[in-house]
């Protein structure tokens, strides 16, 4: 479980980044934090993965307060994170299956392992086919499955996806929301950053709506969009045990309880 | 097993990423180090020519003329009773005379010598040669014996030894204003050869930090590669060190040898044997390599590890 307590940031310039967040996110949820640019969610993100320290509050994952880490605890901790980035962030020199194993190779697993798990990462992401290849001579949707892959191979209890599909095309997008959901489903938590209302609308998931620094809304999304129910072929898995809608934020953003979706007004 | 081999493969990589600047670093290392050899055996054979000459060459006591053998004896005992005297040589004037012509004349020293037929030129020179158990103490012993009314001379090596002295602190000096120079300059090379790769690797930087590598294993490539140049930079200089040593210690015999000097003097001026300084220089020598690769690879990463 990740527990904001009255979260605050501000940086040494003096921008208020995050202004008193109060945020559950439970074990195996998925979820998406969406919000314009400046509204605090990369710095929500970097506050996960402990890249910032909060000025304010706590911010605890599996009970434990992150802020307070020593410094050389901290590479111990991001293991239990699988980190997913925009530009894939692939060490351009070396081939898909090198990529992979390269986080491997980070936490000292040895050979063995590496060749047990990496074949099973490629196949779990879909891009056995292309082990040889080079990033370069990928499309930007199997570059980022092999992001993924490299996400997950440690076997992370939470994967952290800052706009993973940012840079993909529609279907592209859909086959890596696919994935992430996929991912939820074997019981991994997920939280996806993601500027895209169409992602966020496709899936009946929690949404966490930021803007300025603070959460406006957190609501469960009601909706398939046409595209992605297509793409699913059936529904998508609902969330259970969630309410639709956490009453607590009905007031400040003014949605419609009926549509759950107006976060961005 | 698998990160040291990990690490270490790295650490070639990035010596090959940047082979301009490795060998750079490398050649200036190289010379540091060939600077420090070279000024080591100077400076370690000056101070061996200058205690060989305090122990080789010993105190020789000229007596005045007239002074009776008992005075001598007498004399004898009483240095030996002041302590600290390891041995006492009583040498006549016929011997003195007879060292006198092997030394100078050699095989033909009987032919050449002819000249002096009967007439002892060192007559009056039969001395006494003492050799003190602590060479640190033979200004003291040379000014107690100059004390006796009966010497009419004392000889000891004080002014070879302090000339050597002098000229030791001279290399000294020179050569650690030149290792100082070169030093400056290879750990600035050495520096910039690792942040130069460490810009190259900046983004397996960041994402080795954040999917959870530690400090350790980002740090340990740069290390190596730091460690390597410091390592290749010192074989190089040891490997020349190796020839030019045993060339100097050859030419030196040859020489001495050559000129006929003083048996005494070959003694003297002997370098010290290979064997006993190569160790040394190998010791020396790739510790400062490797350790100036070391630390400043390890120092110069540290800023680079904050993401």
């Amino acid at each position: 479980m990740i527990e904001f307590n009255n979260v605050s940031k501000v940086y040494d310039t003096g921008n208020r980044a995050i202004r008193d967040i109060n945020l559950t996110v439970g074990d195996g949820e998925f979820v998406f934090v969406t919000g314009r640019s400046g509204a605090g969610k990369s710095t929500l993100l970097k506050l996960i993965t402990r890249e910032l320290r909060a000025t304010e509050g706590e911010v605890l994952v599996a009970g434990r307060d992150i802020g307070r880490l020593r410094e050389r605890d901290i590479p111990r901790y991001r293991r239990q994170l699988g980190i997913v980035f925009q530009d894939f962030r692939l060490l351009n020199d070396r081939n898909v299956f090198e990529n992979i194993a390269f986080a491997q190779r980070v936490i000292g697993a040895s050979r063995a392992e590496i060749r047990r798990n990496v074949p099973e990462m490629m196949k779990l992401t879909g891009i056995s086919a292309k082990y040889k290849n080079m990033p370069n001579q990928l499309s930007g949707g199997e570059q980022q499955r092999v992001a993924i892959a490299r996400a997950l191979i440690n076997r992370p209890s939470v994967i952290l996806a800052d706009e993973p599909t940012g840079n993909l095309d529609e279907r592209n997008s859909e086959e890596i929301l696919r994935l992430l959901l996929e991912i939820n489903q074997m019981g991994t938590t997920v939280i996806v950053i993601t500027h895209s209302k169409q992602l966020v609308e496709s899936v009946d998931k929690r949404v966490i709506v930021m803007d300025k620094g603070t959460v406006v809304d957190d609501y469960v999304s009601m909706k398939n969009s046409p595209p992605l129910k297509s793409f699913f072929g059936s529904e998508p898995p609902k969330q259970r045990g969630r309410s639709r809608r956490n009453p607590e934020f009905s007031a400040m953003s003014g949605n419609d309880q009926e549509n759950g979706r107006r976060h961005e007004r | 097993m698998s990160t040291v081999i990990y690490c270490f493969r790295q650490g070639i990589s990035n010596l090959k990423k940047n082979l301009l600047f490795s060998i750079a670093s490398t050649v200036t290392i190289s010379a540091c180090i060939f600077l420090f050899c070279l000024f080591y055996c100077l400076v370690m054979n000056v101070q061996h020519i200058a205690y060989n000459a305090e122990t080789t060459i010993g105190i020789s006591v000229f007596f005045n003329e007239g002074v009776s053998m008992d005075e001598k004896e007498a004399f004898r005992d009483e240095v030996i009773e002041h302590g600290g005297v390891k041995e006492i040589n009583y040498k006549s004037a016929d011997e003195a005379w007879e060292d006198f012509k092997e030394d100078y004349f050699g095989e033909q020293s009987e032919e050449l010598a002819e000249a002096f037929a009967d007439d002892n030129p060192l007559a009056h020179s039969d001395s006494y040669e003492i050799f003190l158990n602590n060479i640190e103490n033979q200004d003291s012993e040379a000014k107690f014996i100059r004390s006796f009314d009966i010497v009419r001379e004392v000889n000891y090596a004080n002014t070879v030894v302090s000339a050597l002295k002098s000229l030791n602190r001279i290399i000294y000096a020179v050569s650690v204003v030149l290792i100082g120079i070169l030093f400056a300059i290879s750990v600035f090379l050495i520096s910039n050869t690792i942040n130069l790769t460490a810009h190259f690797r900046k983004r397996e930087n960041e994402i080795m930090k954040m999917i959870g590598a530690t400090n350790g294993m980002i740090r340990a490539p740069f290390v190596i590669e730091g460690t390597i140049i410091g390592f290749i930079g010192a074989v190089i200089p040891l490997g020349l060190m190796y020839y030019i040593y045993h060339r100097a210690e050859q030419s030196a015999a040859a020489y001495i040898s050559r000129s006929g000097a003083l048996s005494s003097l070959s003694d003297i001026a002997k370098l010290i044997p290979f064997n006993e300084i190569y160790p040394k220089l190998v010791l020396a020598g790739t510790a400062l390599g490797v350790g100036i690769g070391f630390v400043v690879s390890f120092v110069t990463i540290r800023k680079h590890l904050k993401v």
